[in-house]
Parts: structure tokens; C-alpha cells; sequence
């Protein structure tokens, strides 16, 4: 949160980069990503797509901080990400995920788990208001104290979309969101996701299968067998 | 920027409160275990200050006792000895005393009542015997060797009664009165006379252990007298008599150290066992506050306190269930030998108890949480 408008000053309005990057996993056998470049830029909302193993969730995953590359480098707001504090940091104050399970915490009810990114950082008070903002934001206002567990899927996709936004991200990743969801609620999802990015002006890339929600999207970046092979 | 020390406890509550009998059932372990310490501490605590009020009751100066014996039926106080002691300048009084103890015959092939019964032997004319004048319940004290004293606990529990004719190691006694006394474990006795006493232990020329009355003033120069001139003996106030004479409570404080230790290891792998569990239960959540910016010493702390708080309440219960377990024991068991002693001390070790369970059984599991790896914790089905 402090560190907001620093893009703006810096211009080119460049927020994450990767650049060279290749990703490998059981000792060099799976080639994830393979000389990836990308730049991605404010504000923008860009669609992934690709088959299922292509190296998507591994691209959001060296985007958001949680995991390095093996060769390259990510360069998130002017900086290399290259350590664990960084890495942390970066998570916890510049990221929002969404993920395909929603992965809400089951004990926690549904303002609870808004509240989580805040944990770190907020008095409990400032957090208990602040994720009742969020989720009148997400028109889940009257469900601050339910159960998580006896939410819809639309309805927890919802919370989790809040929950992404909670600390006012530059970055909202979003895996699959609306995978587990039939069309009519995933359209929903997807306004409120847009309605949610468009008010804190974060850049949003959105993985998904769905051609559909694809629209709209200011880059499209298809992924085969770890490397981008094609984006407009 | 403001952060916040402990993690949410909302959410480590919650995840306790989660899985109620795997909890509760581990938190019983921890619960047992301080229990346990608290009241083998507490009764071994009530036998030695019971032991040392007895002691401080005789109302002496000093007691004298062989200093190498290493139990009190091996304490010897020559005639010589005690001769050379009465000559010293200062000394009022001396009250010579054994003790034995005897194990109640069968009744009609039935168990005795009583494991034992101990034998106080005494002169009835010698100073120890006053104290006696004011617990005395039913008739008189003793006058004769074929006159007995029993505590009215022993004479209930036995069937005696005033004037009763009973047999102790084959010679028989008439109970001339019974007594009531202040110090629980001297309820668990019979007053007979010495020289009885001495003859069945053999020790005619010897006593077991001299209580010494002095004036106030002139106490410790005669303690100092006595251990300067009987090398042999010892002599020591009356309340420090457990202390020097700690060759048996060291056993059973041996024996207390190893039950802890013992408890302390059920209550880790109590804990351990459900703190591992909880953790892979949870690694895709891990890795999901990961995701949200937690840090990995937030987990850890999670994971701890989650710990700790389960065994901390494991052991608050523990400790109430250690005061109503003694009590009960007490209460139940024998009213005569088994008194317990609540020292803060006691409860602290008990709470020490359990904060080391917690730590220790919650080190690993939250060792383990922080280092995974946030991705490969998301991909965790
Ligand atoms: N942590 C990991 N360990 C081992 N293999 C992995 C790991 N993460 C991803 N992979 C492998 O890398 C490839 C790309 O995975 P992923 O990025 O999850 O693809 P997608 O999200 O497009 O389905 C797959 O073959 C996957 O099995
Ligand atoms: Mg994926």
C-alpha cells in the first residue's frame, strides 16, 4: 500500500516483467516455461489461455511472487524479485489471488477470510470494517458472518474476489476462477471481477479455458508447452 | 508499518475447536500428565511437612540421630551416647524413642484393613508423652509395657476399644485410651512402650532417635555441643529433620522426576501426533495464507500457539484435575498416612509441564508448516 503510484511516477507504467524465464521441475524432466518474455502493463486485464500443463499457473506463480525462476529473471515495479523477504512483501501487499477452489478457509466465516491478507497488518477493528467494505463490493454484504461452508460456488468465488482485493493489490491473478462454475454464475463472477479491478485500477491476468470471458481482454497470451505462442 | 505480533487467534481457535475429539482427546494426555506430576508432588510434598509438623510437634529443640544410618530403623543412640548428652550444660530433657511398625494379622482369611500400622515407643514419663495429654480422645495414656495408646483412625479401622485386649507381634496389650492427633500421619500409629519396643528390635542398649529439650536461648550452642562431641550423630532442629534425613524422599523424588519425564513424553506424542495431522490436513490452506502475504514466521507462530494452547489448557485442567485427583485419593484411600501439600511451587511445575508439551510438540509440526513450499502446497490435493 505504500508503495502506491510509484508505476505512475516511473511512466512507462511497465508492473511486472519477465524476462529469459524458464521454469523446470523434477530435476530438469518437466520443462514448465521456456524462455518466457512478457511485460505486463497497468492496468490491463490480460487473458491466458492454453492446454491443461502448458505452464500457466507456473507463469502466475513466478508473476505473483511465489516462486522463482530457474534461468531469467521477474521484475516486478522496477525491481527483481530475487529473495524471500521480497518475495513476501510483494505477496502481501501487492498481489490479490483468486484461485479455481475458491480456497477459502473453512473455520473462518466469509468477512473473516477477507480479513486474512490484513492479519499482518490491521488492528483487528480497521480489518473487520474494511472487509465488510469489500464484500458490500462484491453484493455480499448480508453474508459477512455466514459459514463459508454453506455458500454457492458463485457465492464463494465472490468472497475470495474480495478477499483478492482486500489490500488494494497493483496485481489481481486469477486462476481459473470461474472452472468450477456453470456459465451464468462464472459471467457473474467475471462482473463482479472486472467491477472489483476497475475501482482500484489493478492490472488482471485471468487464466482461464473459456474463450468467452476472453473478451475484452487488452493482450491474450496462449501458452504451449511452456512457451507464449502467441499474443496480439 | 504496524504489524501485528500474533496471528489471528480467531482462526488457530477455530481450527483447535475444528476437530473436538482429536483435540480433546489430546489435551486429556496433556491434562493426565500435569495431574499426575501435581499430585505426586503434592503428596510427597504432604508426607514430608506432615512428617516435619510430627517432628516440630514433639515440641523438642533438637533431634538426634545416627548420621550414617540410612534409614531411620538403622539409627542407633548408644546408652554412652545418651549419658554423654545429658551431661551437657544446657540440656533440659531427653526423650528416648523407637519405631517400628507392624502389619495387622488375617481376619477370617481376609486381607488385613491396613497395610501398616506404626509403633511409637515411648517412656509414659518423658517429656515427648505431654502432647499426647491434649489429643487424647477416650481414655488415659499408658502407664505400663502392657499398656498400649492407639489413634482412634487404627482402633476404628482395626475394631478396638478401650480396654480391649490386642496382640502386637505375639504379646498381648490392653488399650488403655485412644488419641486423636493433629498431624495425620501419627494417625496411623500406636504408642507403646519403649523398652517393648526395644527388645522386638533388638536394641536394648540403643535407641532410634533422642528428642533433646533445651531452653530457647541455648539451643544451638548444645547442637554444636552434640555434633562436636558424638562425631556419629547428628542433630538437628526438629523441622529440618526430613531434610537431613532425605535419603528415602531423594528416592521419591527420583521417582517424581522420572514420572514427569514420562508424562511429559505421552503429552508430546499426544500433541505431536495432532499437531502433525492438523498441519497436513491443512497444506493447501498453508499454502493458501501463503498466497494472501502471510509470512512463513506468521506460520510458524500459528502452529505454535496452536500448540501451546492446546496443551495449555490441557494443563489448566490437568492442574484442577491434580487437586481433585489428590483429594479424592485422600479422601478414599486412607485417611491416616496420605495427606497432601499444594505448594505454589507445584502448580508452577505443573504449568511448566505443560508449556514445555506445548513447545516441544509443537516445534516440528510448525517447523514443517513454515517450510512448505507455497506452490507446491497449492497444487496439494
Ligand atoms: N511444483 C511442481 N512440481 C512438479 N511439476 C510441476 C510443478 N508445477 C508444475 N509442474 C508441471 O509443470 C507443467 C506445467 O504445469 P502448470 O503450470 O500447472 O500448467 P497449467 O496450469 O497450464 O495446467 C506440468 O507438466 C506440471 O505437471
Ligand atoms: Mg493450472
Amino acid at each position: 500500500m505504500s508503495e502506491e503510484g510509484m508505476g505512475g511516477a516511473r511512466g512507462d507504467g511497465a508492473l511486472v516483467e519477465l524476462r529469459g524465464v524458464r521454469r523446470v521441475f523434477e530435476g530438469g524432466q518437466v520443462v514448465a516455461l521456456d524462455g518466457v518474455d512478457l511485460t505486463l502493463h497497468r492496468g490491463q486485464f490480460v487473458a491466458v489461455t492454453g492446454p491443461s500443463g502448458s505452464g500457466k499457473t507456473t507463469l502466475l506463480n513466478l508473476m505473483g511472487a511465489m516462486d522463482l525462476p530457474d534461468e531469467g529473471e521477474v521484475v516486478f515495479e522496477g525491481r527483481p524479485i530475487d529473495s524471500l523477504r521480497a518475495m513476501e512483501r510483494i505477496r502481501a501487499e501487492r498481489i490479490g489471488f483468486v484461485f479455481q477452489m475458491h480456497n477459502l478457509i473453512p473455520v473462518l466465516r466469509a468477512a473473516e477470510n477477507v480479513e486474512v491478507p490484513l492479519v499482518p497488518r490491521l488492528p483487528r477493528a480497521a480489518r473487520r470494517e474494511r472487509a465488510r467494505k469489500l464484500l458490500g463490493d462484491v453484493g455480499l454484504a448480508h453474508r459477512a458472518d455466514a459459514d463459508v461452508r454453506g455458500l454457492s460456488g458463485g457465492e464463494r468465488q465472490r468472497v475470495a474476489i474480495a478477499r483478492a482485493l482486500v489490500n488494494d493489490p497493483a496485481l489481481i491473478l486469477a486462476d481459473e476462477p470461474t472452472g468450477n462454475l456453470d456459465s451464468r454464475t462464472g459471467n457473474e463472477v467475471m462482473e463482479v471481477l472486472h467491477a472489483a479491478r476497475h475501482r482500484v485500477g489493478a492490472t488482471l491476468v485471468l487464466v482461464t479455458h473459456n474463450l468467452e470471458i476472453c473478451e475484452g481482454a487488452d493482450r491474450h497470451v496462449v501458452l504451449h508447452d511452456g512457451k507464449i505462442v502467441g499474443s496480439p | 508499518m504496524y504489524r501485528v505480533p500474533c496471528p489471528g487467534l480467531t482462526y488457530v481457535w477455530r481450527n483447535l475447536l475444528q476437530r473436538k475429539v482429536r483435540t480433546g482427546l489430546s489435551m486429556l494426555g496433556v491434562s493426565v500428565a500435569v495431574a499426575g506430576v501435581v499430585a505426586l508432588i503434592s503428596v510427597s510434598q504432604g508426607l514430608r511437612s506432615s512428617f516435619d509438623d510430627y517432628m516440630e510437634a514433639s515440641g523438642a529443640s533438637i533431634v538426634v540421630f545416627s548420621g550414617e544410618a540410612a534409614d531411620l530403623v538403622f539409627s542407633r543412640v548408644t546408652l554412652d551416647d545418651i549419658a554423654a548428652i545429658r551431661a551437657i550444660d544446657g540440656v533440659d530433657s531427653v526423650s528416648r524413642v523407637h519405631f517400628s511398625a507392624f502389619r495387622p494379622g488375617r481376619t477370617a482369611g481376609k486381607a488385613p484393613a491396613l497395610p501398616v500400622v506404626f509403633l511409637f515407643g515411648r517412656y509414659p514419663e518423658e517429656r515427648i508423652m505431654n502432647k499426647y495429654r491434649s489429643f487424647l480422645a477416650d481414655g488415659r495414656l499408658f502407664e505400663k509395657p502392657t499398656e498400649i495408646v492407639a489413634s482412634r483412625f487404627i482402633a476404628d479401622t482395626l475394631g478396638w476399644k478401650v480396654g480391649a485386649k490386642v496382640a502386637i507381634y505375639g504379646a498381648e496389650y490392653e488399650v488403655v485410651g485412644l488419641f486423636d492427633s493433629d498431624v495425620p500421619w501419627e494417625n496411623g500409629g500406636v504408642i507403646i512402650h519403649a523398652d517393648v519396643l526395644g527388645k522386638q528390635l533388638g536394641k536394648t542398649d540403643s535407641y532410634t532417635l533422642l528428642f533433646i529439650y533445651t531452653a530457647e536461648a541455648a539451643t544451638e550452642r548444645v547442637r554444636g555441643a552434640i555434633e562436636a562431641a558424638l562425631p556419629h550423630l547428628r542433630a538437628v532442629p526438629p523441622r529440618d529433620f526430613t531434610n537431613a534425613f532425605t535419603d528415602q524422599l531423594k528416592l521419591v523424588d527420583d521417582f517424581i522426576a522420572l514420572v514427569t519425564v514420562i508424562a511429559v513424553v505421552i503429552g508430546v506424542l499426544g500433541v505431536l501426533n495432532t499437531m502433525m495431522m492438523s498441519v497436513a490436513e491443512r497444506t493447501r490452506e498453508i499454502g493458501t495464507l501463503r498466497a494472501l502475504g502471510w509470512s512463513r514466521g506468521r506460520i510458524l507462530r500459528t502452529v505454535l500457539v496452536e500448540g501451546l494452547l492446546l496443551s495449555g489448557i490441557g494443563g489448566a485442567i490437568g492442574l484442577v484435575l491434580g487437586v481433585l485427583g489428590t483429594e479424592a485419593l485422600v479422601a478414599l484411600w486412607s485417611k491416616a498416612y496420605l495427606v497432601a501439600t499444594y505448594l505454589p511451587s507445584t502448580f508452577v511445575k505443573g504449568a511448566l509441564v505443560a508449556v514445555l508439551v506445548g513447545v516441544s510438540a509443537a516445534l516440528y509440526p510448525a517447523y514443517r508448516a513454515a517450510n512448505l513450499r507455497p506452490v507446491e502446497a497449492l497444487r496439494y490435493e
